[in-house]
């Protein structure tokens, strides 16, 4: 939920979100393509440091949102890395088990570029999540012509999440009052009611919400506007020149 | 002269599972006017209220909007929903955007508004509900009055003729009551009528024309606040008397009359106004 705060409240919350969005896709395939470990890598250190000094979001917010994907990249990187039959650096060896670990330096090269890429990448859409909220990410979609039930059931979750998060926080904080959680068993049967509980309220909850749209003259389709934006040229041609020549860099450099 | 925008004619409704919500209910709301319908819980308000707006159809007895009977024909709905704005009680469940704006900007693109009017009308809206600088921000990190009255613009940029709310005071703290009362008061002035249900009779008397009490689906009283709220059966069917009237009644036992030139206190300040002008009056005769 941190990363929906500071997508709110970012410095670059006023920046057109299409425009902020060329330049994260462009970044991302710039990271993508490229063939050798630096582009992604500078890639990466140019999100991260736009995210932070750019957009303002703390650092220390931002590395712990970003550690969860790095340490599950660093993970399956290494596990691309680790080859079973007979490579440069031997690691282990169980003759018992005829198995032989070692790190091959092929594994080694395609690891590395595997895992800078993916770091450039994450680290763009990153960059776009943090600095840019849901409903107008959603509008961006909306306008770029997605199908319309992808967009009214983005909205519709996306409000609801929270009105669920909510409900859920009340319920436990009820349970936690009358000690429902002081022992592991009581814990799962605590938590079994309270799912219970939630589901019975969600559908009541919807047929409230039905009623509500209804009340508005909701026919089949759920119609919205959204708040109008003004695309500046100067960012516009920066991110898009910025983005271009991330992508020819990428293109150009290899091995 | 008083002409009913909405009259109900000999209504019943029942649920399924023969639950019957309301029994020949008969009762007109005047137009312009401010109506607090009260009545215990399960007495029938909400079925009333999405009678009102087409949310529900009668099994008998019919729906006047207008002088006119209401269709239940897609296009009759629609205009009748444009004419009666319902603002429910939970402002969770109106709100479906974490984008007010766009919450905003459902109802009068339903009506098949071109773009530029729906835009014209959000703006409005936000200006006059006072949410103007609140449009970024996401619904969920608003306060329940700001939440309140951004279902309330959801419904005014229909344009509605009558505003229906569901206990629009529950939950609102003092301060946030009576900047609601005065924007209530405001689209009075505009000519909207207020029809309301609330369970709280000071409030009724104070700020209600009209007093409908409903008692198990059927229509109890049906006057003016002053007079149906005080009556001995809508006392003992709701289990109390508007705080003021007792007073009053209390206060004119003892000779000093609260009552003078046909003045009735209907509100606490008022009763201490009145009751400080006599007892001055009395001082220095």
């Amino acid at each position: 939920m941190h990363i929906d705060t500071f997508a709110y409240s970012n410095r670059w919350r006023r920046v057109h979100p299409g425009e902020k969005a060329i330049f994260a896709l462009c970044c991302l395939t710039a990271a993508l393509l490229s063939r050798t470990v630096l582009i992604p890598l500078i890639i990466a250190a140019l999100m991260a440091a736009m995210t932070i000094m750019g957009a303002g979001i703390p650092w220390r917010g931002y590395l712990r949102i970003a550690i969860l994907p790095a340490a599950f990249l660093i993970w399956s990187c290494l596990a691309l890395a680790v080859s079973f039959s007979g490579g440069e650096l031997p690691l282990a060896h169980f003759p018992a088990l005829q198995l032989d670990i070692s790190f091959s330096r092929q594994g080694i090269n395609q690891a590395e570029l595997a895992l800078a890429r993916s770091l450039g990448a994450t680290l763009s859409l990153l960059f776009l999540a943090l600095t840019t909220p849901m409903t107008e990410i959603m509008g961006l979609l909306r306008s770029i012509g997605t199908p319309k039930l992808f967009i009214e059931l983005m909205t519709i979750t996306y409000r609801q999440i929270f009105i669920f998060l909510d409900m859920a926080g009340q319920i436990r904080a009820a349970q936690e009052a009358r000690l429902g959680y002081a022992s592991a068993g009581k814990a799962i049967r605590s938590m079994a009611g309270m799912a219970g509980n939630i589901l019975l309220r969600t559908l009541t909850r919807a047929r409230h919400n039905h009623q509500a749209l209804l009340a508005r003259g909701y026919g089949d389709e759920l119609l919205f506007l959204s708040p109008r934006r003004n695309w500046s040229t100067p960012n516009l041609l920066a991110a898009g020149s910025a983005g271009i020549i991330l992508i020819a860099l990428a293109l150009a450099i290899h091995s | 002269m008083t002409t009913a925008v909405i009259e109900l004619q000999g209504v019943t409704f029942t649920y399924p599972g023969d639950i019957r919500a309301l029994d020949n209910f008969t009762a007109s709301f005047v137009r312009g006017r401010r109506t607090a319908v009260l009545g215990r819980n399960g007495s029938g308000k909400t079925t009333l209220f999405s009678l009102l707006n087409g949310l529900q159809r009668p099994q008998s007895g019919q729906i006047l909007f207008d002088g006119r009977t209401i269709g239940y024909d897609r296009q009759s709905l629609l205009k009748l929903r444009q004419a009666v704005g319902m603002v429910f009680q939970d402002p969770d469940s109106q709100l479906f955007s974490a984008c007010i704006y766009e919450d905003i900007s459902f109802g009068p693109l339903n009506l098949g508004l071109p773009e530029n009017e729906v835009r014209t009308r959000v703006e409005r809206a936000l200006t006059q509900m006072k949410l103007s600088g609140l449009e970024n921000r996401p619904t969920h990190s608003l306060s329940f009055g700001q939440k309140k009255r951004a279902c309330i613009a959801g419904v005014l940029a229909m344009q509605p003729q009558v505003l229906v709310l569901d206990e629009p005071f529950a939950g609102l703290d003092p301060v946030m009551a009576a900047e609601f009362s005065a924007i209530l008061d405001e689209l009075q002035r505009g000519g909207t009528t207020l029809i309301i249900a609330t369970h709280d009779l000071d409030l009724a008397y104070a700020w209600a024309d009209q007093v409908i009490v409903l008692q198990e689906g059927r229509l109890l009283a049906d006057g003016a606040a002053t007079e149906a709220l005080v009556r001995p059966d809508v006392h003992a069917e709701l289990g109390a008397s508007p705080i003021v009237a007792e007073i009053a009644a209390v206060i004119a036992l003892t000779g000093l009359d609260v009552y003078a030139n046909g003045y009735l206190p209907r509100s606490r300040a008022e009763l201490v106004k009145s009751i400080a002008a006599k007892t001055k009056g009395e001082s220095t005769r």
